[in-house]
């Protein structure tokens, strides 16, 4: 064996032998002696000092920052506070959807206040539904094959009941939690202990049912509650009346109904990034093939819907209006922030365009503003700049484009005798003002010192039109403005699903200019239509090519020549009744730009006219 | 006033009656509008104030603008000086290269206005009159960036020769769009060079006559006809340039070098072309603008410098190969934002020339904001600015926030109402309620008494926030070099901290005080001599602080002259150090006589440790006593923003959080009695029709039917409607769906589509 050198230890400093015997910050302390270490520190930071041309005090260069170092983190930006909208809830995975979880959900609301307890539904669904935890649909679950028979009603409210899938966890534990009870009770005494038992629980006693009756548990006393599944063609009252009838469940909900909902509630907030891809990762959407055509009025015209909706009292009149009192009286500050260069941008649910003509009511009618309706379907920039350039600085001369246009305004509003012009824009992220060229003209607008900007914000995505340079071009201090009113003169130019997309404009504007035809035009354009008609249900038809059009005409001795067709096309084309694109083989295909049912109209129309 | 709903106009413009005065209009004051409900002489006072601050701080910041990046811009100024005599040496002419300043400016593109501006300013001043700047939005295409440049070098030699100006006003005073190519401007500098040749040595100006002969009107017009069409001009340098760098030296080209000689020897100053944004410019622009100039380099003395907010790498992504040949670069780098912030902090935020200071809060904020969103110190002054308004408009006491000076004035004038506004103070309150009983009642009734005590709290106020803002300095400098930096190495972090909380009482000061008590001899006499130095400056005339100051000062003495001493104590030292000789047995053995060791090893209080715990000691015991936050103080209220959560409304927009918000719990916001949510994802009939088909919503996947989503809607809306066929639906009921199905849409949660008939397309994820 050799023998081993004996170890030789050598204390450097005494301050690292207390670091070591306290073991508290040993492992910060390098071998290096304390003080060479901070010579090297010091050695830069004095050739910072020198570096520094002025006369401050040493500040340290930024450059010496180690990673090691504290971070100084964002708290007072990201901080929550009492009083103040809270994040969290804006963003975030949410679990997928089963396919009934909207009719429970709004079966859920019926445990409102206002519903007399007394409706036999009532009380059946609101222990039914919030109970349910959003997870995803397992599809080994089997689902109650729907029959056609069926009314609507009863299926709504069945489907709610019985066909949503529940997760097999979830099952599960429940299932355990009754095989419990079944053991430990008698099952003549349950009903009221199991009662007892679930406000304990987390989980909703008729969620226990409805699991109970798809896994078609052992316990007898549920019978009642199974029958609505295994008999899908009951009618709800029923459903409703058998739970009714299981003894001693309804008066003492109400006191655990709280906890639980807590409860699950609780459950919720853990969001898993896995739901994410749960939720994308199934690609057949879980919706029913219902259209709205069962209904017997599936679209409202906008006409009728217009009319309904004005004729409409809105709920809580005296509550919006005491939100739109509050920010009445911020209007002097606004006013103040205006002039102090700054730009007000609202935010918030609900149309502000009332509260913003209000401000300008009050406030403007003295000084140069113009409005923009951001959400005007045919907005442009050039309108914007005409606007400016014509009606308030009554500039006449030929000026090349939007940039010159641009530069004359900027010479105007940034000298100091020029009257301030105010700028009231209703959705700046409407979409004719998304686009970046757009935005950049009008956040230049915004910089210069004459010119100040009020604007609303609408869409959940806004803040992306804001780069860091246009926000300090914007200077923007905002401002909560929550209405609540609707959006009413925002949505009506919108094509929903849901409006009667009515060609009345298009077809009267069309028997008009119809009307001043010769017959021969008349004649083609008829030709046009009809052919167009017989194509309606060929969908990849992309209109009647020019040379087919001419033979065609040709043959009902429409026109003599080529040039007189073309000659009438293009007054077609002025009026905006035809169209004409280059197909893939470069011919020139003719099409009219209309639905085939206006278009339907027109010459049915036409033809009982020629009658 | 007319509507403004039409179906056919998107852009309604009001101009002002014309009944009003011309001068009524264009007088807009934040005066008018000047807080909301309060007397009309606080009201003017505290805008004066505010106006009065506000004055000072740009002006503070004008100055530090300049000065902040005086090194690089120097540099820069002698780099073009230095380009432009180089490239008026004969040797110059074979090379096309043109001397680039590339000035690397960061990511703070808020900024750069302000950096620009003072560089056209030095530049002015110190090099040349040409100048011409460039932002990428003008040149979209390269007719307009040689428009551009065109008028704005022309434009600057107009201004500065008074002379040339008259004459080119009688060509008018605008250049036509079609006039504007390299050909003019050459004509153009060459008549501005022998022009000034011509005044600085009238005895040579025979030997260029023809020259001068040639008015500026011919000179302007003459390439103009000789070139048609615009399209012409543009194409012409073009052609030129492909001619020139085949062969290199086409007939023209000969022509103009002979013509050299002349435009050497009478030579006036460079051309210089700022582009601001390079990385943004177009980059079939940016290269035919640079192969352009480089044609032209032997006529015109062009020095090219570019902006570049990323790194020098993306001008040569962005160029091409032959156009990076004719740039020759040299980088200049601009100060990182931080620094010009801790400038900012230091002379606006620390300095006693403002009446108005910030509170922890709101400084804290603004620094978040600065550092997690943007680093722009133009953003950081404007939120200054908020927070000075929110003060200033908030709160009413603020009418007493100005320069000393004033103030007596103010107080003595002030109104029994106004006193009132003072005494209810808390800060007021509190101290009050310290004083002895006596004072208490003078201080609430007797009016003279309590205007005294004001005068001298405000003024022990200043007097206090001087020292504070010298003792944080001194805590940054003891703490910054410290292991692992508790406190932050920079004095805004220092100083956030300070103002939020009493600084002893704070983990990190107890960790940095512990680290100090371990520094070694070498490291802490230079801290403390800045330390000294630091005091020395900023507190010579207070005396709570001189006697700390003499104090330190001596233990300082104490400690140099401890070297000799040192010495001796540490010679015997060194020789007593046990070599302890261990077996390698077992860890835990070793480990034990280690312990052990450390342990007998007594702490033998050198004089250098002792020394250490009296400045230490000093130091916390100073630190006690004045670094106290704000609020400790009385009256903060009249001088200190404390709140920052009306200036975070303002500053952070929170668009989206506030839409869901309003969505899921309506409450929030209508504070009525029937919409009260227990959980936010639960639905009551009473909530806003909107609400209700958003949190329907909620429940689906991807695409939401919208049939099914009707019924439910209309389940949730209606109460009775138990019995009805579910065919007709109420046309009101459909009515209300509809509205907000398309307000959603409106606001982006869905979007028509058309992968399955009457579905729409859910766009969020999550929400309750």
């Amino acid at each position: 064996m050799v023998p081993l050198k004996p170890l030789t230890v050598r204390f450097i400093d005494n301050t690292e032998v207390e670091l070591i015997s306290h073991g508290t910050n040993g492992k910060k302390i390098s071998i290096i002696p304390l003080s060479q270490r901070s010579r090297d520190k010091r050695k830069v930071s004095r050739q910072s000092c020198a570096g520094d041309a002025l006369e401050l005090s040493p500040v340290q260069e930024e450059a010496e920052e180690e990673n090691k170092d504290v971070i100084f983190k964002p708290t007072e930006l990201l901080e929550e506070r009492e009083g103040m909208v809270k994040n969290p809830i804006a963003f975030g995975f949410n679990t997928p959807k089963k396919r009934w979880s909207m009719l429970e959900k709004a079966g859920s609301a019926r445990k409102t206040p206002t519903a007399s307890p007394s409706t036999p539904t009532t009380p059946r669904l609101p222990h039914l539904l919030p109970g349910t935890p959003r997870t995803p649909a397992s599809p080994s679950t089997p689902k109650t094959p729907r029959s056609a028979s069926r009314t609507p009603k009863s299926k709504r409210r069945l489907s709610g009941a019985s066909e949503a899938p529940t997760p097999y966890s979830f099952r599960k534990r429940v299932q355990e939690r009754i095989t419990k009870i079944v053991l430990d009770e008698d099952s003549s005494s349950s009903s009221s202990e199991e009662d007892d038992d679930d406000d304990s629980s987390s989980y909703s006693d008729s969620d226990s049912e409805e699991d109970e009756s798809k896994e078609n548990l052992f316990n007898s006393r549920d019978v009642s509650v199974v029958t609505p599944s295994k008999t899908p063609r009951r009618t709800p009252s029923k459903v409703a009346k058998t739970v009714l009838g299981t003894p001693g469940r309804t008066p003492s909900r109400t006191p655990g109904k709280r906890g639980r909902q807590k409860k699950i509630k609780d459950v919720e907030m853990v969001a898993k990034g896995d739901d994410y891809f749960m939720a994308n990762g199934n690609s057949k959407a879980p919706t029913s093939d219902h259209t709205l055509n069962r209904l017997e009025t599936p679209r409202l015209s906008p006409e009728a819907l217009q009319s309904i909706l004005s004729s409409m009292a809105n709920t809580h009149l005296k509550e919006r209006e005491a939100l739109i009192e509050e920010n009445v009286l911020n209007f002097p500050r606004w006013m103040t922030y205006l002039c102090e260069g700054f730009s007000i941008f609202l935010y918030g649910l609900g149309s502000k365009k009332q509260l913003l003509s209000k401000f300008q009511q009050e406030y403007l009618s003295d000084y140069d503003h113009i409005v923009i309706n951001g959400f005007f379907p045919s907005l442009t920039l050039k309108n914007i700049l005409n606007n400016i350039i014509e009606d308030i600085l009554e500039h006449t001369g030929g000026l090349h484009g939007g940039q010159d246009q641009l530069d004359l305004i900027e010479a105007t509003y940034t000298r100091p005798d020029t009257a301030p012009l105010f700028i009231i824009i209703h959705n700046l992220d409407g979409a004719m003002l998304r686009g970046e060229k757009t935005q950049a003209a009008i956040a230049r607008l915004a910089s210069l010192p004459r010119v100040h900007v009020l604007a609303s914000l609408d869409h959940i995505n806004a803040p992306l039109i804001l780069d860091s340079h246009k926000m300090s071009q914007y200077n923007i201090v905002w401002f909560d403005a929550t209405t609540l009113e609707r959006y009413q003169e925002e949505t009506s130019y919108e094509n929903s699903l849901l409006v009667q997309q009515s060609g009345s404009l298009a077809l009267s504007s069309l028997i008009h200019v119809f009307k001043s035809l010769t017959p021969n035009a008349k004649g083609i354009f008829m030709l046009l239509a009809k052919h167009q008609l017989e194509q309606k249900d060929n969908s990849s038809y992309t209109g009647l090519s020019f040379s087919d059009m001419y033979q065609r005409c040709r043959e009902s001795f429409l026109v003599n020549s080529d040039l007189t067709l073309r000659a009438q096309l293009t007054e077609f084309r002025d009026h905006k009744l035809l169209r004409s694109r280059k197909g893939h083989d470069g011919v020139e295909n003719l099409i009219i730009p209309l639905p085939p049912a206006t278009l339907q109209d027109f010459v049915t129309q036409q033809e009982l006219e020629n009658e | 006033m007319a509507a403004t709903v039409s179906v056919s106009k998107g852009v309604f413009a009001f101009k002002r009656s014309k009944g009003k005065t011309q001068n009524d209009a264009t007088t807009l004051s934040a005066l008018d509008f000047w807080g909301q409900d309060e007397e009309a002489d606080i009201k003017k006072v505290t805008h004066k104030n505010y106006v009065h601050c506000w004055k000072s701080i740009t002006q503070t910041l004008n100055n530090l603008q300049d000065k902040i990046h005086a090194k690089v811009f120097e540099e820069l100024v002698a780099f073009v000086k230095s380009a432009g005599e180089n490239m008026r040496r004969k040797d110059y002419g074979e090379t096309n290269d043109i001397p680039t300043a590339c000035l690397v400016t960061g990511v703070n593109m808020p900024d750069h206005n302000s950096i620009f501006e003072s560089l056209v300013r030095l530049l002015t001043e110190g090099a040349t009159p040409h100048i011409a700047r460039l932002r990428s939005r003008d040149c979209t295409t390269l007719r307009g960036a040689v428009y551009k440049m065109i008028t704005q070098l022309m434009d600057q030699g107009e201004v500065v020769d008074p002379e040339m100006y008259e004459e080119v006003a009688t060509t008018g005073p605008e250049l036509k769009r079609a006039q504007c190519t390299m050909p003019v401007l050459t004509a153009w500098y060459k008549e501005l060079s022998s022009s000034s040749a011509e005044k600085s040595s009238p005895t040579k100006s025979g030997s260029c006559g023809q020259m001068t002969a040639r008015t500026p009107k011919k000179a302007l017009a003459s390439p103009c006809k000789a070139l048609g069409s615009p399209k012409k001009n543009i194409a012409y340098p073009m052609s030129e340039r492909a001619g020139s760098s085949h062969s290199g030296k086409s007939p023209r080209k000969r022509m103009k070098l002979s013509e050299k000689p002349c435009f050497n020897k009478y030579h006036t100053l460079p051309l210089v072309v700022i582009l601001e944004d390079v990385e943004s410019f177009p980059s079939n622009v940016l290269n035919d603008l640079i192969l352009i100039c480089s044609n032209h380099i032997q006529n015109l003395p062009i020095v090219l410098v570019f902006g570049v907010a990323t790194t020098t790498a993306a001008v040569h992504r962005s160029l091409a190969q032959d156009a990076s040949a004719c740039v020759a670069m040299e980088v200049f780098q601009a100060q990182p934002s931080t620094h010009y912030l801790n400038h900012v902090i230091e002379q606006v935020l620390m300095s006693d020339k403002v009446p108005f200071h910030i509170g922890g809060r709101p400084f804290k904020l603004l620094l978040d904001i600065f550092l997690y969103s943007d680093l722009s110190v133009e953003k950081f002054v404007k939120g200054l600015k908020v927070c000075m308004m929110e003060h200033f408009l908030g709160n009413s006491s603020s009418f007493l926030c100005c320069s000393a000076s004033k103030r007596a004035s103010l107080i003595k004038a002030m109104t029994p109402a106004q006193l009132d506004i003072i005494r209810k103070l808390p800060s007021f309150r509190t101290y009050v309620e310290k004083c002895p009983p006596k004072e208490q009642a003078a201080l609430l009734l007797d009016e003279k008494v309590s205007k005294e005590t004001i005068v001298t709290l405000l003024s022990q106020l200043e007097s206090w926030y001087i020292r504070f803002c010298c003792l944080v300095k001194v805590v940054q400098v003891l703490t910054s070099t410290l292991p692992l930096c508790p406190l932050g190495r920079q004095v805004r972090e220092v100083l956030a901290t300070c103002l939020s909380q009493p600084l002893v009482d704070t983990e990190e000061f107890q960790k940095a005080a512990k680290l100090i008590k371990l520094m070694s001899r070498e490291e802490m006499l230079p801290i403390l001599r800045n330390i000294l130095e630091i005091l020395q400056d900023k507190l010579s005339n207070d005396e709570e602080m001189s006697d700390m100051h003499n104090e330190l000062s001596l233990l300082v003495g104490r400690l140099s002259s401890l070297d000799q001493l040192d010495q001796v104590i540490e010679e015997p030292n060194r020789d007593e150090e046990p070599t302890v000789s261990l077996q390698a047995s077992d860890r835990f053995v070793l480990k034990e006589k280690l312990q052990e060791l450390a342990k007998k090893k007594s702490r033998k209080t050198n004089m250098y440790d002792s020394l250490r715990c009296d400045v230490v000691e000093l130091l916390v015991k100073t630190f006690e006593q004045h670094l106290q936050p704000p609020s400790s103080q009385p009256l903060h209220e009249i001088m200190f923003l404390e709140s920052s959560s009306s200036v975070k409304r303002l500053l952070v927009g929170v668009p989206r959080p506030a839409l869901t918000t309003a969505l899921s719990n309506p409450h929030h916001y209508l504070q009525c009695d029937c919409c009260q949510l227990q959980d936010p994802s639960s639905i009551l009939t009473t909530l806003p029709d909107i609400s209700v088909a958003y949190k329907l919503h909620l429940e689906c996947g991807r695409l939401v039917n919208l049939y099914d989503w009707m019924q439910a809607f209309i389940s949730v809306i209606d109460d009775e409607d138990e019995d009805s066929a579910k065919k007709t639906v109420d046309q009101q009921l459909q009515a209300r769906f509809v509205q907000a199905v398309s307000e959603l849409q409106f606001l982006g949660f869905i979007k028509p589509t058309k992968r399955k008939t009457d579905h729409v397309a859910r766009l969020t994820w999550g929400g309750c």
